[in-house]
């Protein structure tokens, strides 16, 4: 696409094949705000060890985040040793109660499962862990919200984090995938009375 | 001794000029604005939109100013959503538009202008929900920040169409290599996250990554799934990430394809066997910056003579049949 056979040797000699080289100065600040942007963007990568992320984080987060310089590397460096899901129950004022699971990544299609990442990463990943926590609330509103009926609102909704632990490994007693326990710990871990102003009608 | 560090120091700035100011062709990295491109428009399209009222609607799950309070701690955060009516419409509006954006950029359509929006409407969406974002998406975010600054739209592009550029111009890379190196930096903080763990060595982390069932997207046969073969490949996985941090700088060109081959085959067997979202597609795609611009140009024109000889062909053999000879 539009290159250089288009050209007449004039034309072409306008365009030249060497651009204008960068000057000293230029060079220089060029130099300095790339040592600057590694200095920092290592600061924000380093942050979430163990050890600097109580103190770090909101220090590089605040600044990070204006310019998107948010960075975190730890994939698949802590791995769970849990399989789990989440449920919750919502108890209606007339003392009915429903059952909302939350998407189950294992049981949709490859496709659904693609489509549907990011909600992977806030069910597993985020809500469960001590950083989703002060979320719960608002989680629950939003069920409360798909529940609004004036006649029989929904009143407690509680969460249930189903899980059940990945064998060790034991060469003598190698667990496969196919054969991983059913989630059969059951915990109720967060209880919410919904409030008046937490309704929409 | 003075005069030794004078030279050692001269040579030292010599080659960082070098490295990071010494013109390059912008072919490389006009190749991979069009893969950069297509991997955005398919996440903004495809992962985005499908949950996006869940999470940018007007009634999301988590409320804007709690979003605020938790993640930004009410400090500073780019975010252009924050400035249109709090109405559904206005909201996905704005994902097309940056998929729109995502778009010019593929076919490299006013490219820097193009690039610079998508940076803003991803760094938008990803700062007004934070919490659903993975290492992709950070990684996508900086690549769109430092594409601005590449001469991405000078070659493969409808710009280069409108507004004829020649193809041997060479171009200050910088702006490249802060995308080459983030690259082996994202290599080396995660060596290190992995070391600093027990799983990774005792040998054990494969074993528990492959039963995550939220992530696993195939069940490992039995007869692969061996304690050994376990820990050969977690430690062979630490082995090949350690090395990709220096190996894609290597000179020789037969050992750095050689590496960007076991590269691109290792992101593409952890896409198939864990449903990380578009986060490998994006590494995958960086790999072609370190494919020299020679061998890309090759590969054009080899790709172009065989489309030129193949429509020739087809044009003599529909002429042929017209004329009854």
């Amino acid at each position: 696409m539009g290159e250089v056979e288009n050209f007449s040797v004039a034309g072409a000699d306008k365009v030249g094949p060497v651009k204008k080289p960068l000057s000293s100065g230029d060079r220089k600040i060029y130099s300095g705000l790339i040592v600057t942007f590694f200095i920092v963007a290592n600061a924000i990568a380093f942050s979430h060890l163990p050890g600097n992320e109580s103190w770090l984080i909101p220090i590089v987060r605040r600044y990070a985040g204006f310019f998107g310089l948010e960075q975190n590397w730890t994939m698949f460096s802590g791995l769970r040793k849990a399989n789990f899901h989440m449920l919750s129950v919502i108890t209606f004022a007339d003392g009915t109660q429903k059952l909302y699971e939350y998407p189950r990544m294992n049981l949709i299609s490859q496709q659904e499962h693609f489509i549907h990442e990011k909600r992977r990463t806030l069910f597993y990943e985020y809500l469960p862990g001590r950083w989703g926590r002060k979320y719960i609330p608002s989680m629950a509103r939003y069920l409360v919200w798909c529940n609004e009926d004036p006649k029989n609102n929904p009143s407690i909704i509680t969460y249930i984090y189903n899980f059940a632990d990945v064998p060790k490994p034991d060469p003598r007693n190698w667990v496969h995938f196919q054969d991983l326990p059913w989630h059969w710990d059951k915990t109720p871990y967060f209880v919410y009375r919904v409030k008046r102003n937490d309704l929409l009608k | 001794m003075t005069s030794r560090f004078k030279l050692l120091c001269s040579d030292i700035c010599a080659r960082w000029n070098s490295f990071w100011f010494k013109p390059q062709s912008a072919l490389p990295v006009s190749v991979f604005r069009i893969g950069f491109g297509t991997v955005m428009l398919f996440s903004l399209l495809v992962q985005f939109r499908r949950d996006y009222l869940l999470f940018f609607g007007a009634n999301a799950v988590f409320p804007t100013s709690s979003i605020d309070l938790n993640e930004w701690n009410r400090g500073p955060a780019f975010d252009l959503l924050l400035l249109l009516p709090s109405e559904d419409g206005f909201r996905i509006g704005f994902l097309y538009f940056s998929a729109l954006m995502a778009f010019f950029v593929t076919i490299g359509l006013a490219t820097r202008f193009s690039s610079l929006m998508l940076f803003l409407c991803y760094l938008s969406l990803c700062n007004h929900f934070p919490i659903v974002l993975m290492g992709g998406d950070n990684f996508a975010r900086i690549i769109s920040l430092f594409l601005i600054f590449t001469p991405c739209g000078k070659r493969l592009s409808i710009d280069c169409l409108i507004n004829p550029v020649s193809s041997v111009q060479l171009y200050t890379p910088w702006a490249q290599r802060v995308i080459q190196v983030q690259l082996c930096v994202i290599y080396l903080v995660n060596v290190i996250y992995k070391f600093a763990g027990e799983q990774w060595r005792d040998g054990s982390a494969v074993y528990y990554a492959t039963r995550l069932l939220d992530y696993t997207r195939i069940s490992i046969p039995p007869f692969i799934d061996l304690p050994a073969v376990s820990k050969m490949l977690t430690w062979s996985t630490l082995a090949l990430e350690t090395s990709f941090i220096f190996v894609f700088w290597i000179p020789n060109k037969r050992i750095r394809y050689a590496m960007l081959l076991s590269a691109f085959l290792f992101h593409l067997g952890l896409d198939f066997c864990f449903g990380l979202g578009p986060f490998e597609w994006f590494f995958i795609t960086s790999l072609i910056l370190f494919i020299s611009a020679e061998d890309i140009e090759t590969l054009l024109s080899q790709v172009r003579a065989k489309t030129l000889k193949t429509s020739a062909s087809s044009t003599l053999s529909s002429t042929a049949q017209s004329t009854g000879t």
